[in-house]
């Protein structure tokens, strides 16, 4: 009984940090390495926005859509212009992080 | 710093040992002078006090060591501290240098991008779009999954020949579902009032875009009621806001040669072939095929005939048996790093059965191209329809042979900011900058036309001109679009009707079920004005 008491408290005491330490790590944000590839990818976008999406009609504002709209706005684009991937991508970086 | 610690503690222990001496020889100096007549061994004298000093050496030592130990555990712990205090600096460092980095390509792209931004931010000021339907909604759903777009449009048209003096009001709604990363719904539905009445305007779409590989996949699946993708214009220039002319030029609107919407499945997508911006991209599909207004189940007319109408979308293979396989590739030569603009090429093909066997054949080709202020934009396509081979009694005017159609237009349009102008002032600057004046030739052949056909009561993007109805239309479009915003433009534009030869026209007169043919020669021209003020949301 005892003992089962004890390995109850450990667990608990192990999971709690192991959350914590979690939370912490959100906390901190992005890795290098992940705030890199946003960084790459705003560029690419904010170079090809005022091209490609200006091609059919005038670049509509980022500031006209919040980010979920984007994503869906992005989505049915690169449908009608259909966009390679990772410029759809860079593209959706861009919009979002500009506005 | 370890060295200095040492010099310290021996220096400690060399004070300490000098007190506990000296004391010693000034006590056995004391006695002497105090007791002169003693012994001269001063241990002997005092072996008491002696051992007592030795203690105190010792345990003075003794407390040496242990203060030594204590700061040498410090002195680890500090280093320890230290060491990783450089850690910290130097991962610091390394993002400072990748941030400064960053910070330059940041610096070198935006003087890239900065011209662009700013001819575009000369033209569209910063207004948003005025509704935020999409928001609103998912407020009240609580879910963020749908977004509502669209356009609105109000007008006023006037065509000297039909006697037209008419307002003109649109509106479309695209309702649009994300139901998981990887598929969309997306619908259109729109009307438009006119003198006419209130109908449904454009196709009414509705269809799924599904990405089955992800979106990281350049394979796309769209299924359902869709644009149809044959060149560019229904697919990409439809939308009022979108297109920069009132009207859409002849072989995508009064007298279009291809069906503008279809029900059926694609499969499209696109990538990079060499640097950014050079991409090719494809969609090929398979649908219902074209179908005519004489369809069955249709019957705006009852028999079929060369001239006649295309039915606003294909879905009546169920009546008609129709079917229809198109590709279309594009292909965008010029890398963005050129600064020379996007430029497009495209290529389409659409056949298959409009009525039971009979085929229907059609290709095109095209090109889109923008920079800075100059945009221009060009297609041409031919079709072909096989008609009902009838002979003896069973054959009407119009029954039987070939059917073939060309369609054609070129535009171009230019934005006054391109044009030097330093002394407008303040209040004209920004004002001259958001206009942009167009110009599109027109013009679609056919071999007949249908008198059933002929209307000259305007709907949103027709100009109810009667001579656009001839077998050899062409037309001559002006425009002036002042750009509030990106998406609100507030358009005029002038056509002229400059039809050219003539052809036969095909009548189904009363309650006749088979028409008849009597020949026409070039209609009369005919000049039409229009106005509209449009926004996208
Ligand atoms: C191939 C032509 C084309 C290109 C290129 C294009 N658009 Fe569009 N865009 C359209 C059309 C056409 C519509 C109107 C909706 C429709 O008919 O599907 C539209 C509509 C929109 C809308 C209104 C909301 C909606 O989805 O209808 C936004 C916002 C938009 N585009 C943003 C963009 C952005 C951002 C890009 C660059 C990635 C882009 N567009 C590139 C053709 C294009």
């Amino acid at each position: 009984m005892k003992s089962l008491v004890a390995r109850v408290a450990i667990i608990s005491v192990v999971m709690l940090g192991a959350a914590m330490s979690a939370h912490a790590a959100n906390l901190m944000g992005p890795t290098p390495e992940q705030q890199k590839r946003h960084l790459e990818l705003f560029h690419e976008g904010q170079a090809l926005w005022p091209i490609y999406c200006n091609h059919c009609h005038n670049a509509r504002n980022p500031a006209e859509f919040a980010p979920y709209q984007w994503d869906q706005i992005i989505m049915h684009m690169r449908t009608v212009e259909n966009l390679p991937p990772e410029d759809a991508a860079a593209i959706l970086e861009y919009l979002k992080t500009a506005r | 710093m370890r060295r200095a610690h040492q010099l310290l503690i021996a220096g400690t222990f060399a004070s300490i040992a000098l007190t506990v001496l000296t004391p010693g020889s000034t006590r056995a100096d004391e006695s002497s002078v105090s007791k002169p007549g003693s012994s001269g061994d001063p241990a002997e004298a005092k072996p008491g006090s002696y051992d007592r000093l030795l203690r105190e050496l010792q345990a003075e030592r003794q407390h040496m060591r242990e203060v030594e130990r204590r700061h040498e555990e410090e002195e680890a712990a500090e280093r320890k501290r230290i060491e990783a205090l450089e850690k910290e600096v130097s991962a610091i460092n390394s993002a400072n240098l990748q941030l400064q980095q960053a910070q330059t390509t940041l610096q070198t792209s935006n003087v890239q991008t900065e011209k662009q931004v700013g001819q575009i931010q000369k033209t569209v000021s910063s207004e948003l779009g005025p509704f935020n339907f999409g928001d609103r909604i998912n407020s009240f759903l609580g879910q963020h999954t749908f977004t509502m777009v669209g356009d609105a449009s109000v007008g006023y048209y006037y065509d000297h020949k039909g006697g037209v003096n008419d307002p003109v009001l649109e509106f479309e709604i695209n309702p649009m579902i994300r139901l998981a990363d990887w598929i969309q719904f997306y619908g259109a539905i729109g009307a438009v009032a006119s003198p006419g009445g209130i109908s449904t305007v454009g196709p009414t779409l509705a269809n799924l875009q599904i990405f089955p590989l992800g979106q990281e996949a350049p394979l796309e699946l769209v299924a359902g009621l869709f644009d149809m993708p044959f060149g560019d214009f229904y697919e990409n220039q439809g939308p009022p806001w979108v297109n920069p002319f009132v009207t859409a030029p002849l072989m995508y609107g009064a007298e279009a040669i291809l069906p503008p919407a279809s029900l059926g499945l694609q499969a499209r997508g696109g990538i990079q072939w060499g640097g950014l911006g050079q991409d090719v991209d494809y969609t090929v599909w398979a649908d219902s095929g074209p179908s005519f207004e004489s369809s069955p189940g249709v019957n705006a007319i009852p028999a079929p005939v060369i001239g006649e109408r295309l039915n606003p979308l294909t879905g009546t293979n169920i009546a008609t048996n129709g079917k229809g396989f198109g590709a279309r590739f594009r292909l965008f030569p010029v890398p963005i790093s050129e600064d020379l603009g996007r430029l497009e090429l495209m290529a389409t093909t659409y056949n298959g059965k409009w009525l039971d066997s009979l085929w229907y054949n059609s290709w095109g080709v095209g090109y889109a191209y923008r920079l800075g202020p100059f945009r221009t934009r060009g297609e041409w396509g031919q079709t072909y329809r096989q008609m009902q081979s009838l002979t003896g009694a069973a054959a009407y005017p119009g029954c039987c042979g070939h059917e073939n159609r060309q369609g054609w237009y070129a535009m171009a349009g230019y934005f006054l900011y391109g044009i030097p102008h330093p002394y407008l002032g303040d209040w004209l600057e920004p004002r001259f900058n958001k206009i942009e004046f167009l110009v599109r030739y027109s013009g679609v052949n056919q071999r007949g036309i249908l008198a059933n056909d002929i209307t000259n009561v305007p709907v949103q993007g027709f100009n109810g001109s009667p001579s656009v109805f001839s077998p050899h239309a062409r037309e001559v479009a002006l425009g002036l679009d002042y750009w509030l915003a990106p998406s609100i433009v507030w358009q005029t534009e002038v056509d002229l009707e400059l039809p050219s030869r003539g052809g036969t026209l095909y009548n189904f007169a009363g309650t006749s079920t088979l028409p008849t043919a009597s020949s026409i020669g070039g209609t009369t021209n005919d000049v039409a004005a229009m106005t509209q003020l449009t926004v996208g949301f």
